[in-house]
């Protein structure tokens, strides 16, 4: 059984994955390490993208995917492995909220008297993950260049210049619609640029 | 394989999940509290949802870093650097106005009258050069005439007046009891 409330959120998250388990949860039935650390190149990159999206915090994202992941050591096997990415999503984002109600309910200081604590087996044997690729930033370069320069111009002021799109619809005297409908065009020419999340696949 | 920016077309056809824009106002904080809420709450079952997301993050910090390092870095003035400057500019301005009130005073303001009569004098003897035939007079002449430039007074000093009795003061000594009294000497 689970020992936390964190945890048996996570079960209760997993929905469908528990068909597959077994009633035990000894460590005979978990995940073999190797495996995790295989599935761990295959979707670190994506979880840690999607955890820092949620979380719009690099170092707390970076503590819910290594959560996430402890999690996926403990009790990944009741997860069908065909099913296992959404498992893991789920898993993440709950992770992800359990570390932002604790974050509200925490005060800094003891925050960071946490974050100093020696690191868990887990931690210590993944590898550090990037969510974008230094070759995807380099086409996006290049993308973000043949854009229409209405269109760029709204990229560059939201995401560089941190302008919110009120801002910029009043400072280019046009309605929010038209800002947001340059954003939404340059964004469909920008994904596709994007590829595949980092991965050893 | 990725698709390179050539690939890329307004081609409306091309159309991609229109909840992406939503995912980029969630990643980029855009969206009001009740619309987050409502947007995480369909993340917890719709996984199709969190791949957006994932996505959007992605695609943030991707075009944050290409806009960043296709930047001209300009760093912006501090405020100490902007105060140093506008009193720079104030020094310099004044300098340069203190300068120019000089040499305008200097070429209009008229000359006082002790100095043009000094040099109408001055002017007066060279024409009359022929005339000259004493150093002494001429050198009298520029010692009053400094003397006026300088005091602004037109007597004579005492001192000057005692100086040159003594240069017409004659060598020989007067005979005992026959000596009249120097003009020099007070009676």
């Amino acid at each position: 059984m689970m020992e936390s409330e964190d945890s048996t959120e996570t079960e209760s998250a997993s929905g469908d994955a528990t068909q597959n388990c077994g009633s035990g949860t000894s460590s005979a039935e978990r995940l073999a390490p190797e495996l995790v650390r295989e599935l761990y190149h295959q979707h670190a990159a994506e979880m840690l993208a999607f955890l820092q999206g949620v979380l719009r915090d690099g170092d707390r994202a970076r503590e819910a995917l290594q959560n996430t992941f402890q999690r996926m050591l403990e009790s990944g096997h009741t997860a069908r492995l065909d099913s296992i990415r959404g498992w893991l999503f789920r898993v993440a984002f709950n992770e992800a909220m359990a570390l932002r109600r604790r974050q509200s309910a925490r005060d800094r200081t003891l925050q960071r008297f946490v974050s100093t604590q020696p690191p868990t087996e887990i931690e210590t044997q993944l590898p550090e993950t990037e969510i974008i690729r230094a070759e995807d930033v380099a086409r996006l370069k290049e993308a973000l260049k043949q854009l229409p320069a209405d269109q760029r111009e709204v990229v560059e002021r939201r995401m560089h210049r941190d302008e919110t799109f009120a801002q910029i619809a009043a400072d280019l005297k046009v309605p929010l619609g038209t800002v947001l409908t340059r954003m939404r065009l340059a964004l469909q020419k920008l994904q596709k640029t994007l590829g595949r999340p980092p991965s050893k696949d | 394989m990725s698709p390179t920016p050539a690939n890329l077309t307004d081609d409306p056809g091309m159309e991609a999940d229109p909840r992406f824009l939503q995912a980029v106002q969630f990643v980029l904080g855009d969206l009001s509290a009740h619309e987050q809420a409502a947007f995480e709450a369909a993340l917890i079952d719709d996984l199709g949802l969190c791949e957006l997301v994932a996505q959007a993050t992605r695609l943030t910090h991707g075009v944050q870093l290409a806009l960043a390092e296709s930047d001209t870095p300009v760093v912006p003035a501090t405020p100490t650097d902007v105060r140093r400057d506008r009193w720079l500019v104030a020094a310099v301005a004044t300098l340069a106005t203190g300068v120019a009130a000089g040499f305008f005073t200097t070429l209009t303001a008229p000359s006082t009258p002790a100095s043009t009569q000094a040099a109408a004098r001055l002017v007066s003897l060279w024409r009359d050069a022929g005339r000259i035939h004493s150093v002494a007079a001429l050198s009298e002449t520029t010692v009053d005439a400094e003397v006026r430039d300088t005091t602004g007074d037109d007597r004579v000093p005492n001192w000057m007046l005692a100086a040159v009795s003594l240069e017409n003061r004659p060598s020989r000594p007067p005979l005992p009891g026959n000596s009249p009294a120097e003009p020099w000497e007070d009676n």
